[in-house]
């Protein structure tokens, strides 16, 4: 089976097969063989790959991996060519697309709100601070946009994935 | 020797604490809140008592409650570690009253150094150097700018009641001086319950190093060498070690002696620190005095060989110091990283949930503080320090391989933390060469992705066979179990569109 790695700005391809601890990835022309093993779920894999023994953290996140090697975080997209031909017949323009909701990541407080409905914002602006495990912790814009909507107040305790703002 | 010690705490440090009051055979008393009831501290004590819900307001602060349970317990001591009662004069005054032993020094001292402004004049009388700025406090805007005139801009305002980073503002001209003093007197007033602030002189490109001290009733004084502490995000340390290499022996004798001169000031007694300001031409300058025994103190511990905690106890129980300063040696090199249950690569957010997984360090040089375990639930309610990693090496050099490969041994599963963060930072050129002040973090992005690396390939590999497994595993599931899993009409109807044509 192929598959196709969106990572760092570069596409990798390979081909898997195998089963269990003898699979076989072909890349850039080179054979590797692999044995991946759960060692601690949900997220701690002991990779073996042609013999160089590795710890990584793997999660995923609806085919976008989050993957952690001595303390270096990567975002990967993986498809494979199944999934691939079925994103491609699949039709894009959803009404919201290009909204981004941002969630409370944790229950705390509203400390201070710094952006209004229809303000623009850059990406790394921050939008407001919410304080929690006494420290105050800025929330910033994970994109560039335009603040659609403010669902929260300043001094309102919110709870965890309540939505905060709507950016588009 | 003492016979019971209650430990007003909880986490890493009471832990700690606890440890030593056993390796002393000192019987154990916690205390804990609702949230804490599996706690480590909890298990690890003889007795525990349920002091209050889990805010710590209605728990870890209630000092009448500790007090009350120290009494029915029959505790002659309480052992408050950091945070929390450590240095609130109130409580140990409450202690004294009680007829119980407050391990720490007395009310008065606390009272001194926890106004910053009267520990400023009183280290300047006891001719120690002082930061320069205000003595007095500032009156108004009119005064403010006369000081600022005098000591030169950029000054920093400050909070007398003051810690943390609140109530401080950095002023750079003259025309920034209002606001700043709007802003410092409203954040010290909603912290501290006091806006009284005073001035001082910004200092460039600064190290925080401190000095350890114990001292004991009869006037015995000892400085067991020097912390470094730059490496610091919003005024929270995240990496201290000993020696500092800022410091030659020569500046160590000096920083101590004077250390020790400030101590004998206040009439200090247990364990204490002195923070200094350390400039690029090694000028030094009281910052401030923590009352109590602080959260690095283990760096110091492994490379003297003198175990801060167990003297704090044989102190408390009037027993005279055992070292002389000429017994103290410095050996190896020590540094500490703090565990915390933060998010680095998302703007250090706490994070919170059940350790599903954990997996800590061993080997030669190794020392774990944990306040944590498998199965533990982090919640929200307080301090985000779970862990301290701390490793002795002979050099420093081998003190930074040791702990890179410690963090990499260090596995916890279920939130995020702050290893990453760790990993990265000493990988760093200045840090390794120890060229660091306390704008570090300010200046380098330590977790800045480069692009692709070496690691890229094997990542995308990694999620790539993962991604394979978990869709190899869900058809095996679906052939060996025909009614649970997909749907396998569905599924070869997705197949027969998928058909390239």
């Amino acid at each position: 089976m192929r598959y196709y790695a969106q990572i760092d700005g570069q596409m990798l391809e390979m081909d898997i097969e195998g089963e269990g601890d003898d699979l076989k990835v072909v890349l850039d022309g080179e054979t590797l063989v692999a044995s991946l093993r759960l060692v601690s779920p949900p997220s701690l894999y002991s990779l073996i790959l042609d013999n160089q023994s590795h710890e990584v953290f793997v999660e995923n996140r609806n085919g976008e991996y989050v993957v952690m090697i001595a303390g270096e975080l990567c975002h990967a997209k993986v498809q494979d060519e199944r999934a691939k031909r079925l994103a491609a017949v699949t039709p894009k323009g959803h009404a919201n697309e290009g909204e981004v909701v941002i969630r409370a990541p944790m229950p705390g407080l509203v400390i201070s709100l710094d952006v209004s409905p229809g303000d623009v914002v850059e990406k790394g602006k921050g939008l407001l601070v919410l304080e929690a495990m006494k420290m105050q912790n800025e929330l910033r814009a994970p994109q560039a946009g335009t603040i659609k909507s403010v669902n929260v107040q300043q001094g309102e305790r919110v709870e965890n994935g309540r939505v905060l703002l709507v950016l588009t | 020797m003492l016979k019971k010690v209650l430990v007003a705490n909880r986490g890493e440090i009471a832990v700690r604490v606890l440890r030593a009051c056993e390796e002393l055979g000192i019987a154990t008393v916690a205390v804990y809140s609702d949230a804490d009831r599996n706690s480590m501290h909890v298990r690890y004590a003889d007795e525990a008592y349920n002091i209050g819900s889990a805010p710590a307001r209605q728990s870890y602060l209630r000092g009448d409650r500790i007090i009350d349970i120290a009494r029915r317990a029959g505790a002659e001591a309480i052992h408050p570690c950091y945070g929390f009662l450590a240095e609130n004069a109130e409580f140990r005054n409450a202690c004294d009253d009680a007829g119980l032993i407050f391990i720490g020094p007395s009310a008065q001292t606390i009272r001194a150094m926890g106004d910053k402004l009267v520990a400023r004049r009183t280290m300047r009388d006891a001719g120690i150097p002082v930061v320069p700025g205000s003595y007095d406090s500032i009156k108004d805007e009119d005064h403010a700018l006369t000081v600022a005139e005098e000591i030169g801009y950029p000054v920093v305002i400050k909070a007398a009641a003051g810690g943390g980073g609140k109530g401080m503002r950095v002023i750079k001209s003259k025309d920034e001086v209002a606001g700043a003093l709007r802003g410092a007197a409203a954040e010290a007033r909603s912290a501290f319950g006091d806006d009284t602030l005073y001035m001082e002189k910004m200092l460039e490109g600064i190290r925080h190093i401190e000095v350890q001290l114990l001292a004991d009733r009869f006037g015995n004084v000892i400085y067991l060498g020097e912390r470094e502490c730059s490496i610091q995000r919003r005024h929270q340390k995240l990496i201290e070690e000993s020696p500092s290499t800022a410091v030659d022996a020569e500046m160590r004798r000096k920083m101590g002696e004077l250390a020790v001169t400030a101590a004998k000031a206040v009439g200090y007694e247990s364990a204490g620190t002195i923070e200094f300001l350390v400039d690029k031409n090694k000028n030094f300058y009281f910052l401030e005095m923590n009352t109590r025994l602080q959260v690095e103190h283990s760096v110091t511990e492994l490379v003297t060989g003198v175990d801060i905690v167990i003297e704090q106890l044989r102190m408390a129980a009037g027993r005279k110091l055992r070292y002389r300063q000429e017994d103290v040696k410095i050996n190896g090199w020590a540094i500490e990283c703090r565990i915390t249950s933060e998010d680095p690569y998302n703007n250090f957010m706490p994070s919170v949930g059940k350790i599903v997984s954990l997996s800590e360090p061993s080997g030669p040089g190794v020392r774990v503080d944990s306040g944590v375990f498998e199965g533990f639930e982090v919640t929200l309610y307080y301090d985000p320090l779970i862990a301290k990693l701390i490793i002795w090496g002979e050099t420093r050099a081998q003190a930074i391989l040791r702990m890179r490969r410690a963090l990499n041994e260090y596995k916890i599963i279920g939130i995020r933390t702050s290893i990453p963060f760790h990993l990265r930072m000493l990988e760093t050129a200045r840090f390794i060469t120890g060229k660091i002040d306390t704008t570090f973090l300010d200046r380098i992005n330590v977790l800045a992705n480069d692009g692709p690396s070496t690691r890229t390939k094997l990542a995308a590999i990694a999620a790539a066979l993962v991604a394979y497994r978990s869709r190899h595993d869900l058809i095996a599931k679906s052939l060996a179990d025909g009614s649970a899993g997909p749907n396998m009409w569905k599924f070869n109807a997705r197949r027969e569109v998928l058909r390239p044509r």
